[in-house]
């Protein structure tokens, strides 16, 4: 505001000059007056310029519609307020108000211009501050008047602008080292967007040479996306909206790809004010971006994983309150997180942990160490419904704003015990087998054995494996039963049989092997699971228990046999004494014949005497009936000693352990031997039908099939109460040779057929036979690979058919060394 | 036959085996004392011993058509006094029968046989059978 100009007094003269011009001064003053007054009327109505006028009291008098725009208030609410009280900030406060206090009491000149920070309805605005006090008549100061610009965002690019002055000043003093060495990107583009220069690390930023990037413009290497925002700033500098700008965007690298740059740019003006050139200063964010674009994803990660982990997450403060709860948590515990978080974290512990809890986060925290974290441990949790739960809880501990928490991640491993449980179950079980079991991979590895393993760990048939991979060594097996082997496991996924195991000692020992494939994705990683069970003792026990039916057999025969050899002998022993007293007789009349000749010598009378005599002793002795009896006599002997030669052999070839040869057999001949050897037993019981067609030998042990017959025979004797018929029948069908042993006994009850073969059963009274007959003979019968049938009706019989193969393909070569 | 004869002491051996039966008079065949009778043929004997009484049986066990025992059986319902015996091979038998409280058997001679004990029992069991009431 203008002031008064004062006049001069000086003469009369002077005094019309004085009042022409003080009506001169006043219609100028009027003029100034209201060409002040029009003046602050049109800069009230300017807009982009607050003005406000306080009074002495700090009260505000006047504001502009710009003014009420900037504080966000209408006019109304701001006049009469304590403007320093309402609008600064209140560090301000004090100081502004002395300073007022000082202008307005005149010990202190005005300051026409300062920045200072006001509160407005949207929050603290930077605002330059052009001030003039207002005097009253006595020049006394009766308030304050100043205008106010916004220049919170240039306040904000002054920074930028500064760095951009400071570039330039590089740029104009081209040589500055700092210039060139900068670790930032800087350039000049001129208006229309052209790189005018660019110093060595723009061009480690962009990949394009000082020399390079004079042909482009920022346009080109500047990221489409990102191109109209850029433009839009450039627009707004150019028309002077803004000093500078500040951007994040993305460049193309001379290579192609992407690089991220913080961008600030400033314009250089003319000294007409027209645009001169841009001031462009990058830096690399590249790195910055990635690592912020890592962390959005790992914290978007760590969100999700925390409410969809199905193990339970838990945080707590140092005393133990829960402040943090996943739904995981409320799967395994039963708790919602409303309805624990902010309780204590022991409403999860079972009682008698509890007292160690509490102890363990006190020491914790008083020692800042803790023994449990870093490594999982199994703990026992409680459960709403009060029941436990095992759980592997990993532990760690933080600090935020000087609070201790500890964090908590807990998993159900209910299901991880009860198979942990289980796994010692079974491997427990397994070890105490007497079936050694182990596992191996194709190659012959052993992955896993039973402690049946360890002591005879040679079973394992290194063999099999002596080709590489035992599935790809198919058909290079020179050994049939390995062959056998290769090919079960590649057809059927699984082989059994009997190995034998060369000892040391030279003795066999014998294994029942089970050998199964668990094939797996691939065929490398499969392996072979070998379940062996010695057999030795069953093998030996098996070989006894064939010997020992057979003796009871022919010891159900001994009856018979004792009588059948008690008779001959019986006659022979007695025919024997006979006899010596016939050569006795025999004697004696030799003796006469030396009387005889001695009467002869004598004379006809002597001859006579002795003749008569010899006669006579003749007569005594019954000579006629010793000489007629005598040839019967000894055939009669010779037959009974032949009987008992035969009954002998028969019984000695029953009773003979087997050679274990294969050998060819005559069936018939076999079924007569065994009527032979049951003879005795049978003669006036059983009358003995063969119907034999004339078959073909059979491969065979024969002893064993021997046994069988007489065991048949023996059976069908028993069935057969009183009197009955045996009828033994041959044929051949096809490779195969058929043998049926028919009764017209007592007969089978359809009850007890399926149990025939079955050791130890018997229907038979005490003593009369042990049961084991049927069992031996179908043992035999299938180790002969042939077949034993039987069928009967009750009361009238039966019959039982054995099948037998001609020849024995044995798959097991050691079979017949039993 | 004559009257000396018959005063004689009646003894029946039956066995299936004409051999035994053979030996048997080998045995005897100067021996006048008793009157002997051997038959082979169980279902003569059989027949034979429901007709003729006999001082002494003695039979075998294991025949074709009976057992010795059944034909003693006979033996015992026909002429209770006579004197009867088993010879036989198979001894369980003919032990299980003597020991059984109707006495079937009297004594039991096992095969093979010792002819001086053999002539021994017959002379023991003549007089047993000479001192059963008529």
């Amino acid at each position: 505001m203008k002031k008064a100009n004062s006049a001069n007094p000086t003469t009369d003269q002077l005094e019309i000059e004085r009042l022409r011009a003080l009506e001169k001064a006043t219609r100028e003053e009027l003029n100034q007056l209201k060409q002040s007054n029009l003046q602050a009327q049109q800069y009230l109505d300017i807009a982009g310029v607050a003005m406000v006028a306080l009074d002495t009291n700090q009260k505000v008098v006047m504001i502009n519609q710009e003014g009420c725009r900037m504080l966000g208030y209408p006019e109304e609410e701001i006049l009469g307020t304590n403007w320093f009280e309402n609008f600064l900030i209140t560090e301000d406060i004090p100081a502004v108000k002395n300073l007022y206090h000082r202008l307005m009491t005149q010990q202190s000149p005005i300051v026409e211009y300062y920045e200072n920070p006001i509160r407005t309805k949207t929050g603290t605005r930077l605002v330059e501050w052009h001030n003039s006090i207002l005097l009253d008549l006595q020049k006394k100061p009766i308030g304050i008047l100043s205008s106010g610009l916004d220049i919170s965002e240039r306040a904000m690019a002054q920074k930028a602008l500064e760095q951009a002055n400071k570039a330039e000043q590089h740029i104009s003093s081209k040589y500055s080292a700092t210039f060139d060495l900068a670790p930032i990107g800087i350039a000049r583009v001129s208006p229309e967007g052209k790189f005018l220069e660019s110093n060595p690390y723009w061009g480690i930023i962009t990949g394009y040479s000082k020399e390079e990037i004079l042909d482009l413009t920022f346009q080109d290497l500047t990221h489409p996306d990102d191109l109209e925002q850029d433009l839009e700033f450039v627009r707004q500098l150019l028309a002077g909206e803004i000093q500078s700008y500040t951007m994040e965007k993305r460049y193309f690298h001379k290579k192609g790809y992407i690089v991220w740059v913080k961008l600030i740019v400033s314009l250089q003006r003319k000294e007409n004010r027209d645009p001169d050139f841009f001031i462009s200063i990058i830096t690399d964010i590249t790195e910055k971006k990635r690592i912020e674009g890592e962390l959005a994803y790992s914290e978007e990660r760590l969100r999700t994983l925390l409410a969809s982990s199905q193990d339970a997450i838990v945080t707590i403060d140092k005393d133990s309150q829960v402040v943090f709860w996943n739904d995981g948590a409320t799967n395994i515990f039963g708790y919602t997180a409303s309805e624990i978080i902010g309780k204590p974290l022991t409403k999860i512990i079972p009682k008698n942990f509890r007292g160690g809890h509490i102890k363990g986060v006190a020491t914790v925290i008083s020692t800042g160490k803790s023994r449990l974290a870093g490594v999982p441990l199994d703990l026992v949790g409680l459960r709403k419904d009060q029941t436990q739960v095992p759980v592997e809880l990993s532990l760690s501990r933080w600090e935020l704003r000087g609070q201790v928490y500890f964090s908590g991640i807990m998993r159900d491993i209910s299901a991880r015990k009860e198979a942990e449980a289980e796994t010692k179950r079974l491997t427990h079980a397994i070890d105490q087998l007497h079936e050694i079991v182990f596992i191996t991979d194709l190659k012959g590895e052993i992955i896993y054995s039973n402690s049946a393993f360890s002591k005879t760990p040679e079973i394992l048939p290194k063999e099999l494996f002596a080709q590489g991979a035992i599935l790809s060594a198919c058909n290079n097996y020179e050994d049939p039963i390995h062959q056998n082997i290769c090919e079960a496991l590649l057809q059927i996924g699984t082989w059994q049989g009997e190995l034998p195991l060369h000892c040391h000692n030279g003795d066999y020992k014998y294994f029942e092997v089970t050998i199964s494939l668990q094939e797996s994705d691939n065929l490398e990683s499969s392996t072979l699971v070998f379940v062996a069970l010695e057999i030795t003792m069953r093998r030996l026990e098996q070989a006894r228990q064939i010997q020992s039916q057979k003796m009871e057999s022919l010891g159900t025969l001994a009856g018979g046999v004792a009588h059948e050899i008690n008779n001959p002998i019986g006659y022979v022993s007695s025919n024997l004494h006979s006899l010596t007293g016939y050569l006795k007789a025999f004697g004696e009349l030799e003796d006469m014949r030396s009387e005889l000749e001695e009467g002869v010598r004598l004379g006809e009378n002597g001859a006579l005497q002795a003749l008569t005599k010899i006669d006579k002793k003749k007569k005594m002795i019954n000579y006629d009936y010793i000489q007629r009896d005598i040839k019967l006599l000894l055939a009669d002997m010779l037959d009974g000693v032949d009987r008992i030669k035969d009954i002998v052999n028969n019984l000695r070839d029953f009773s003979h352990v087997d050679t274990h040869k294969l050998e060819k057999m005559d069936v018939n001949l076999s079924l007569q031997k065994a009527v032979k050897v049951a003879w005795h037993s049978l003669k006036f019981k059983c009358a003995i039908k063969e119907e034999f067609s004339l078959v073909p030998l059979v491969e065979c042990f024969p002893q064993e099939i021997n046994q069988v017959f007489l065991n048949l025979i023996i059976n069908a004797m028993h069935a057969i109460e009183e009197k009955g018929t045996i009828t033994l029948k041959t044929s051949q069908i096809a490779d195969k040779i058929q043998i049926q042993v028919i009764d017209d006994g007592v007969g089978i009850k359809a009850t007890n057929i399926p149990r025939l073969f079955e050791p130890f059963f018997t229907t038979k009274p005490v003593g009369k036979g042990t049961g084991l007959g049927l069992s031996v003979s179908y043992k035999i019968i299938k180790d002969h690979h042939g077949t034993v049938e039987v069928t009967s009706e009750y009361g009238r019989g039966c019959s039982f058919t054995i099948v037998l193969p001609l020849k024995q393909h044995l798959k097991n070569p050691d079979q017949g060394k039993r | 036959m004559n009257d000396r004869k018959e005063t004689r002491f009646k003894i029946l051996f039956i066995d299936d085996e004409p051999h035994i039966l053979r030996a048997l008079e080998r045995e005897f065949y100067n021996q006048t004392a008793y009157n002997f009778t051997y038959v082979s043929d169980d279902r003569k004997a059989y027949n034979l011993v429901q007709k003729e009484e006999f001082a002494i049986v003695i039979s075998d066990y294991l025949m074709p058509y009976y057992k010795g025992t059944e034909i003693l059986a006979k033996v015992y319902e026909h002429s209770p006094r006579t004197r009867r015996i088993l010879l036989t091979g198979f001894a369980e038998v003919a032990s299980q029968h003597i020991s059984q409280p109707e006495q079937l058997i009297h004594q039991y001679i096992e095969k093979p046989w010792d002819k001086q004990k053999l002539l021994q029992c017959l002379d023991e069991e003549i007089i047993l059978y000479q001192s059963w009431p008529k």
